[in-house]
């Protein structure tokens, strides 16, 4: 094996490889994000040449991710890239944590390893090396140097001349670099590491996002939970649980962070604070739920909608509301729903239905009048709970794709 | 016309341009666009007498001494960050002021600290050093240094020498281990 330092520059030849190779990058920092830029001219001009987990080949296939984890492997073909991609650089960036501080971060290419870790300070997105086109051949460039601010930074330095540079009229307009996927692949790949049973929630909650065209759309998400004393076998179940694990994997593609914020009602309303990828086992048991003999939906609206507006109307909110029977004090419900139609947040009903239950009330909510636009919606599923999640989440996110166009047509929403 | 030189090559400043009287020795680089210590190139040039050694410290020119004591070498301005375009550090040098004692002049260029930085010309982007005729502008001679150099952090660029009554330019190419205080030592400089 030969040991590269920083700053050498090598034909690909003199590590033994040809235009076909492996390019393999050893890093024990978990949630750390490898990724190959193809770049034209040291721009990313086409964001299909940002291979990473998220989007694991080039279109024709000559960067393609084939492994992950500790030891992350990319099959590089040089032949088959385009002859305007000029450059490819192998990055590892993380979310919060200077990527230095990995016990071991490496980049293995033919008969040459290259330790990056000694080279790194405050680095929150580094360039670990660099293939590049020079004088006919092909060259590998031992790079180690990046950005303390991160994915953003470099995303920047790859790309953020690209929106001046396109002023000449002929040149088509240049695909901005799209950034969601990444924060999105971050909480995904969080959830493979952490919570592996969400995995699958979260690809049907996306199924049923995209379907809608809300595929890049941001909320905060909010989970409101029935504590009246008819919840009890729901609770028990584990019904509840679950259902708070599809509010998660939906928050894993709707919020901006990942997190849901919990409340309870009964009598009375309670904040229960965040659920993440990082506690949601176990979160409900964990609450010690005691159950009240009552079922009042206005005192947690008018919660809900005081931290809508503490966090801001910036980004809008989805209420998950989850009820098995009719509110008390009606008209101060109806009130709350019509003054809460001027506010950015979606209202989803979500009604159990054990034995007989009323639920006309929750029907009328969702076809009140006399609000700006119809900002809530409800469906029922029968308990216990067995409906399929990817049908659960087409009931969830139903409605949200016209209330948003809706609100912004009112300004509610910008 | 341009006479590209590879390592160890020479040419006759006399014959390619004639009536040729001034140099210039244009040091470039791209500032840092990484976050991290700038990097920071210097240009430096020894006036030798016969046995390759300076007559006094005076002929030592840097960015702490820009001019040389008979006025025939002079520096330009130390640029710390390769901000700019164009070459970013220049040294003139007047070949008909140069004295009759002195028989070379080496140009150099080295990485500030770039020991405790860590860094070598191969992390600097787009670095080179190249000789122009002063009268017209064209390039004589030049270095990449990014991927010719890429692992040194000093190099020994080239001599301006004297040839009977011409002048000859050799490029040289040979990096220098330790920086400017042993290449400055080895000419005979006391630092």
């Amino acid at each position: 094996m030969t040991a590269l330092t920083a700053g050498q520059r090598l034909p690909l030849a003199t590590l033994g490889v040809g235009t076909s190779f492996t390019v393999q990058v050893n890093c024990t920092l978990g949630g750390t994000d490898i990724t190959a830029f193809g770049l034209k001219d040291g721009k990313l001009s086409d964001d299909r040449y940002m291979v990473f987990f998220n989007q694991p080949k080039s279109p024709e296939g000559a960067l393609a991710l084939t492994a992950q984890g500790v030891d992350t492997a990319f099959s590089v073909n040089l032949a088959a890239l385009p002859a305007d991609i000029t450059e490819v650089y192998f990055t590892a960036t993380h979310d919060t944590t200077p990527v230095g501080q990995a016990g071991a971060l490496s980049v293995s290419l033919g008969s040459a390893t290259f330790d990056v870790k000694p080279h790194l300070k405050a680095e929150k997105a580094v360039m670990l090396v660099r293939l590049y086109r020079h004088q006919g051949d092909w060259r590998l460039a031992t790079v180690a140097q990046g950005f303390d601010g991160g994915l953003d930074a470099l995303v920047r330095h790859f790309g953020g001349e690209v929106a001046e540079a396109a002023a000449p009229a002929a040149a088509p307009a240049p695909t901005p670099v799209n950034l969601k996927k990444e924060r999105q692949r971050v909480l995904l790949e969080k959830a493979e590491r952490e919570q592996p049973q969400l995995v699958s929630l979260i690809k049907a909650a996306s199924v049923s996002l995209e379907k809608r065209g809300l595929d890049d759309a941001r909320y905060r998400v909010k989970l409101v939970l029935d504590i009246s004393g008819s919840m009890y076998d729901e609770y028990r179940s584990g019904s509840v649980q679950a259902l708070a694990e599809r509010a998660l994997a939906l928050a894993a593609r709707l919020d901006d962070d990942g997190e849901v914020e919990v409340y309870l009602f009964g009598v009375r309303a309670q904040r229960k604070g965040a659920m993440s990828l990082g506690n949601v086992g176990g979160f409900v048991q964990r609450m010690n739920i005691e159950l009240e003999g009552g079922t009042h939906y206005s005192p947690v609206m008018t919660m809900v909608r005081e931290d809508a507006r503490k966090e801001g109307h910036d980004l809008p909110t989805l209420v998950l509301f989850i009820t098995d029977g009719g509110s008390s004090n009606r008209p101060a419900v109806e009130k709350q729903m019509i003054e809460a139609s001027s506010e950015p947040i979606f209202w989803k009903f979500m009604g159990i239905e054990a034995g007989r239950v009323d639920f006309d009330f929750l029907e009328k909510l969702d076809d009140l009048k006399g609000r700006r636009v119809d900002n809530a919606d409800f469906f029922r599923v029968p308990a216990p709970i067995r409906i399929p999640d990817g049908e659960l989440f087409e009931l969830l996110v139903n409605e949200l794709d016209s209330w948003q166009r809706d609100a912004k047509q009112q300004g509610i929403l910008r | 016309m341009a006479v590209s030189l590879s390592k160890g090559g020479n040419v006759s400043l006399s014959k390619e341009a004639p009536g040729l009287t001034a140099i210039v020795i244009g040091l470039g680089w791209d500032p840092r666009a990484t976050d991290g210590k700038q990097f920071d190139l210097d240009a430096s040039a020894f006036m030798l007498k016969d046995d390759a050694k300076v007559r006094a410290d005076g002929d030592f020119i840097f960015y702490n001494n820009k001019t040389s004591s008979d006025g025939s070498v002079t520096h330009n301005g130390d640029n710390l960050t390769g901000e700019g375009s164009g070459d970013d550090e220049t040294l003139d040098i007047d070949l008909t002021k140069v004295p009759a004692e002195v028989q070379k002049v080496a140009v150099c260029v080295t990485i500030d600290q770039a020991d405790t930085r860590g860094q070598s010309f191969g992390q600097v982007g787009n670095a080179y050093i190249r000789v122009l005729n002063k009268a017209n502008g064209s390039e004589i001679a030049r270095y990449d240094l990014s991927e010719d150099a890429s692992t040194d952090t000093a190099m020994i660029f080239g001599e301006v020498y004297r040839n009977g009554a011409d002048w000859k330019f050799k490029a040289v190419g040979q990096g220098y281990a330790g920086g400017l205080a042993p290449l400055a030592r080895n000419y005979g400089v006391n630092v």
